[in-house]
Parts: C-alpha cells; structure tokens; sequence
C-alpha cells in the first residue's frame, strides 16, 4: 500500500487532535466585522488548521455542525470539499460529510460558515464513518458528492474534474451584494 | 521520475510524481489537509529540508496560498518557518513525502517569518518576492 491517500487517511485524527488544540486561535471579532469591505480587498489567508475546527451555521445562524478536515485537491491547489460532522443536528455524529468548499458561505467574523441547506438536505447528505475513510481516488465517490451538493445547494460545479474551481466570484454573497448596492 | 501522468498541471497545483501504476481516478492528489502537518519536504537530492507545519488557504476561493514549512531546528533557524509556494512543491506519491527544489544553502537564506509572525496579510510585494525565490510564477490577479 504506497498510495498516499492511504497512508495519509491513517494518521488523520491522531494528528488533527494535536492540531486542534494547539492552533485554534482567538476568533477574530472587531476588527473584521467593522470593515468588510476593506477585507474584501486585501488577500486575507488563513491557515488550514485554523478553518478546521471552525462552526458551520445554516441561514438563519443556527449552529449546524463543524468543519473537521480539509479534503485538497493538490494537483489544482484547491480545497475541494470540507469534512463536516453534522453530530447537532442529525444522530450522525460518527459520520462526516464531504460538502463541497463553493458550497459553504465565510461568515462575517472569520470564524463560522454558512452552509445554506435545510434539514432534510443535511440528514441525507453523503458521508462516510470518520474511521473508515472512503477512497478519494474514487472517481464515482467524487461525483456522487458534487451531484448531491450541486443539486440541494445549487452552488456546486456539476463538472466532477474541476472539483472546486471555477465559482470562486461567488464566494461572499453579502459582501459582493454591498459593493453592488453602492453603485460604482 | 516520471511527470505528471496526465500532463495536466494546473498553475497553482503541486506536481505529482511516482503515481503508482495501477492506480486510476483523480489520484493521489486529493488528500485530506490535517494529514499534511508533519509531512517530510526533501530537495531533489534527498535531502531533508523539514516539514510541512501548515497551508495558507484563501478562504473566498479555497486556493492554497502556500504550505508553511519548519526546519526543526536541522540547520539553526528552529524559530524560522518558510511560505514555500504551493506550485513549488512536488508531491511524490512512491516515497510519501513533498520534494522542493532548492539546495539547503539557499533555504537557508531565504525570506522566512516567525512563529509570532504568520504573513496572514501579505501585500503583493511579499507575495512577489516569495514566487520569484522560489522560481514559480506569481497567481495572476
């Protein structure tokens, strides 16, 4: 077994424990919240360990679950989906779901995510025992994810091999909508 | 070292190298990032550069800015970390590991930033000049 996924799935949580609880910053609060559009204009990274760990909310602020890991498409350099654990809300909490990146919102703060689907699209969303990783170099795994989320949400991409590209202007509904509303 | 199989390589992608040979689908590209931390980075030479402490993402597109890469201490500069450019960074899916083309004189003066430092707010001058370092292409826009 020398594929790297493999080996790589493995030592998964042993490590995002330790990554966890080192890094988890300080949310940040004040400073992003007073000037969204000045932060729409500065590349703003963050770090992966940062987002892991993060609260995913739905539309009306709800905490509906929590990013656990990144899943990165390396060859394009792109996270392609989140691994979300929906444990509030649905008796899944063994269970991740892969959501597609386009498809989670960054939420004002910097520290949550908005994901905007309802109940019912949530409990039946695709996902696998966070154990017993499914093989990401299943091509039909893939398109059995972006098919689901691409149809609930509406965000997704239905082209299975560009994963997440392609969406990226859409990324911040609220911020884009108020440069829009500004005029010029 | 064969290169990428199916020619296809993005300009922000890492390179692959060493797919295994019955292997078919989208490939040993797709990982999950919390088993990235701790990774080994190797120059062509094999020899130990460090390891992969983290990934700078943008978050509005999901692109990988640039792994973060510690010495460990190997050549003094514990308290040193590196952005090493995602596009520079070959994966080699044989020997389970990151290979970065530069020689360990070199690494070792490069631009680093420290610990308490994390360039969360590059300016396109930084970015610039971490590209050029490293021989790779700044992202257009």
């Amino acid at each position: 077994m020398t594929r790297l996924t493999a080996w790589a799935l493995v030592a998964s949580f042993t490590v995002f424990h330790s990554i966890h609880a080192g890094a988890q910053p300080a949310p940040a609060t004040s400073a992003a919240a007073a000037a969204p559009a000045a932060s729409q204009q500065q590349l703003r990274l963050y770090r992966g360990s940062q987002i892991i760990g993060s609260n995913v909310r739905d539309a009306s602020g709800r905490k509906i679950g929590q990013i656990k890991d990144l899943i990165l498409d390396a060859r394009r350099g792109e996270i392609a989906y989140a691994a979300l654990s929906f444990g509030g809300v649905t008796s899944t909490g063994n269970k991740f779901h892969p959501v597609p990146w386009t498809a989670l919102e960054p939420g004002d703060d910097g520290s949550h995510y908005i994901l905007r689907a309802d109940r019912e699209t949530i409990s039946q969303a695709p996902g696998f025992d966070k154990r017993q990783w499914p093989d990401l170099a299943d091509q039909a795994w893939h398109a059995e994810v972006e098919r689901y989320w691409g149809r609930m949400v509406g965000r997704g991409t239905a082209d299975t091999n560009r994963l997440s590209s392609g969406v990226s202007g859409a990324s911040n509904p609220k911020a884009d909508g108020a440069a829009a509303s500004s005029g010029r | 070292m064969s290169q990428d199989a199916s020619g296809r390589n993005p300009a922000g992608g890492a390179r692959i190298v060493g797919d295994s040979p019955n292997f078919s689908g989208p490939g040993p590209q797709v990982m999950a990032a919390a088993t990235l931390q701790g990774e080994t980075v190797l120059n062509p030479q094999g020899e130990n550069l460090g390891e992969i402490q983290d990934i700078m993402i943008d978050v509005p597109s999901g692109r990988i800015a640039y792994a973060v890469l510690s010495f460990g201490g190997v050549l003094g500069l514990g308290n040193k970390l590196f952005a090493i450019p995602w596009s520079a960074l070959t994966l080699d899916a044989q020997r389970e590991c990151f290979i970065l083309d530069i020689d360990r004189e070199r690494l070792a003066r490069a631009q680093g930033f420290d610990k308490s430092h994390w360039p969360s707010m590059p300016d396109p001058g930084w970015t610039d000049d971490q590209h050029s370092f490293y021989r790779r292409s700044p992202p257009s826009s």
